[in-house]
């Protein structure tokens, strides 16, 4: 029984195999080679050895117990962090710094609240040459696919969370990148909000050419938005598995009841939460009651 | 009710009727004091204007004494049996009552200085104004974009915080005498202490603003393609503009204590002039009314700047408008 249960999320049906093999043959758009970080020699590397690729328009998250270094990772790949030692390539060149092929979308709203929502998503446009006109013109597009039309011209102060983060997505794609490292950008949201965006950035990413790399801590978020997820364990961060999520897609929120859905489930629970073989500590009940009559 | 609303609930707002009431009272409750101190004999009145000196030789009419030397007088002419003095309770010299400074105030643009060459109130407090603007401006302009540097590189921080640091607490004044060595006597070596007043603050202020912008905003720009000077220009500059602005209130409220410093070094000159010649001729109303015209120069400055501040950085308001 506990043979079959482990080894579930690892059957794929034929259509799920399929789609793997076929995205397996796709180039490779960031390949991270033995990463190693360390941020203060004294508690030890934050990140060990850490390899691994994703290819185009593939979505991958990464997922793992708290620090585990899956910030760190996205950081560095984002280059906003100075890499150890390893390496870490997008589209064949070793990165060295921030990129404009590399679009992010952070946890905390970082929206610029001087700018309204279009000129939000101009700014990198602006950067990147385009006159005022042109980027009007494309930023626009990107409000409109955002479906905030309404907003456009409003300031991120009279945006709710769910809003800025739409707008925080569009103002990272608008340039066109390669990649959208995204890092917990929905983990301030409410549960509501929440899954509205999942399925939202679901149906952007199937229609553009991206590759997504999501960090989460949420189970479902993760089985649900990727191809693959790569488990993380802490102290030191390594790589504890790779899991080809055997769900296919189109995804929808029915598919969270499915026995491949529950299955991986259950084998990330297991490697972000092992069972130790410490006894559990006991919690002493303290009795707040005077009189004798117990409540539990 | 609770303990959520009322007028004493924790960090709770006050309604807009209530807000202005206790903002006429903040006002009022100094003034009502000081004329319950001024127009209430019983209360304080330390001394006695005689309104008839009798037999004591000393007393003039008009004569401000000491309520006990008068009570000491009077008794001993009862004793010789001569006649007593008469006169009322008095506030001393230096507290005026707010009627006499009200005319003060009035009379101070309407009657001309007391002697030839002297200037007017008005004349002194345009000369203060002048020269808090020159020290401030001048200290500004180099004080806001070091600060900014430092605020933003760890290579300017480095190289001039630390000496900023030591000097902000050598005092302004000391530096008097050698201003006016350098700069001579006229208005160089009061611009100069504002200056130095000001600007060792002003930098570390502005640098310490600066580092409290979220660095998310500069990642998330550095992300989008922007380069160092793209980032100073679009992100840092824009981002910290609103708190610079509520830095700069506060530091040139501080350029006006440094005023009354500046202002005796060399040739005495300025309001701080007007209000030392008005105390030497014993003219206390003159002096109270050049006080509460800086103080109102002082706050109308103020909300006219909180106003404009709220005008420009409009993209702050947190409020959902549709």
């Amino acid at each position: 029984m506990d043979e079959l249960n482990l080894t579930g999320y690892k059957k794929q049906s034929q259509k799920v195999k399929e789609r793997f093999d076929r995205l397996k043959q796709r180039e490779v758009v960031l390949k991270v080679e033995n990463l190693c970080k360390t941020f203060d020699d004294k508690k030890g590397p934050i990140l060990k050895d850490v390899s691994l690729k994703t290819y185009r328009r593939e979505f991958t998250s990464i997922i793992g117990p708290s620090g585990c270094g899956k910030s760190t990772l996205i950081r560095l790949i984002a280059g906003l962090e100075d890499i150890g030692s390893g390496k870490i390539i997008v589209n064949d060149e070793e990165i060295d710094g921030p990129g404009i092929e590399r679009g992010m979308v952070f946890q905390g709203y970082t929206l610029f609240p001087w700018l309204t929502v279009v000129e939000n998503i101009m700014y990198g446009l602006r950067r990147k040459g385009e006159s005022k006109t042109e980027a009007r013109d494309n930023a626009l597009t990107w409000v409109k696919i955002v479906g905030l039309q309404k907003y456009e011209d409003a300031y991120p102060s009279q945006l709710s969370g769910g809003m800025k983060q739409r707008v925080a997505i569009a103002r990272s794609l608008a340039t066109h990148p390669k990649m959208l490292l995204m890092d917990e950008p929905f983990g301030a949201l409410d549960a509501q909000t929440r899954s509205t965006m999942q399925s939202y950035l679901l149906q952007i990413w199937k229609n553009i050419n991206i590759s997504v790399v999501f960090i989460t801590h949420d189970l479902e978020e993760a089985i649900y938005l990727s191809d693959r997820i790569i488990v993380l364990k802490a102290n030191p961060g390594e790589i504890a598995e790779i899991i080809e999520v055997p769900v296919s897609r189109p995804r929808t929120p029915e598919q969270f009841f499915t026995p491949e859905f529950l299955e991986t489930k259950k084998r990330l629970e297991e490697l972000i939460h092992p069972k130790s073989n410490e006894p559990e500590e006991k919690i002493k009940i303290v009795k707040l009651t005077q009189a004798g009559d117990d409540v539990f | 009710m609770g303990g959520n609303s009322g007028l004493f609930a924790i960090r709770k707002p006050i309604s807009k009727k209530q807000k202005r009431i206790l903002v006429i009272l903040s006002f009022a409750i100094p003034i009502l004091l000081w004329c319950a101190v001024s127009y209430l004999t019983f209360l304080w009145h330390p001394v006695v204007k005689i309104t008839s000196s009798g037999d004591v030789s000393y007393f003039k009419k008009e004569m401000l004494v000491k309520k006990e030397i008068f009570k000491l007088e009077n008794k001993k002419m009862k004793t010789k049996g001569l006649k007593s003095a008469l006169g009322l309770p008095y506030n001393p010299v230096y507290l005026p009552a707010p009627h006499k400074v009200a005319v003060s105030f009035y009379e101070s643009f309407t009657t001309p200085p007391r002697r030839k060459g002297e200037s007017w109130l008005h004349e002194s407090l345009g000369h203060s104004i002048k020269i808090i603007f020159w020290g401030f401006i001048l200290s500004s302009i180099i004080g806001v974009p070091l600060g900014i540097l430092c605020g933003t590189f760890g290579f300017f921080r480095n190289l001039i915080e630390p000496f900023v640091d030591y000097f902000r607490y050598l005092p302004a004044p000391v530096f008097g005498a050698l201003a006016v060595a350098i700069l001579g006597i006229n208005d160089g070596p009061k611009i100069a202490i504002i200056f130095i007043g000001t600007f060792f603050q002003q930098v570390l202020v502005i640098a310490n603003t600066t580092r409290k912008l979220e660095i998310s905003l500069i990642e998330a720009a550095q992300t989008l393609g922007a380069s160092k000077l793209a980032i100073l220009r679009t992100i840092v500059i824009p981002g910290i503009l609103p708190d610079i602005y509520k830095d700069m209130r506060i530091l040139l409220g501080w350029a006006w204590t440094y005023l009354v410093v500046a202002e005796v070094i060399g040739t005495s000159t300025g309001i701080t002039w007007f209000i030392n010649q008005q105390a030497k001729y014993r003219n206390f109303e003159q002096v109270f009314a050049a006080i509460l015209i800086i103080g109102i120069i002082g706050l109308l400055t103020d909300q006219v700047l909180a106003y404009l501040g709220k005008k420009m950085f409009y993209w702050q308001r947190h409020d959902l408008e549709n």
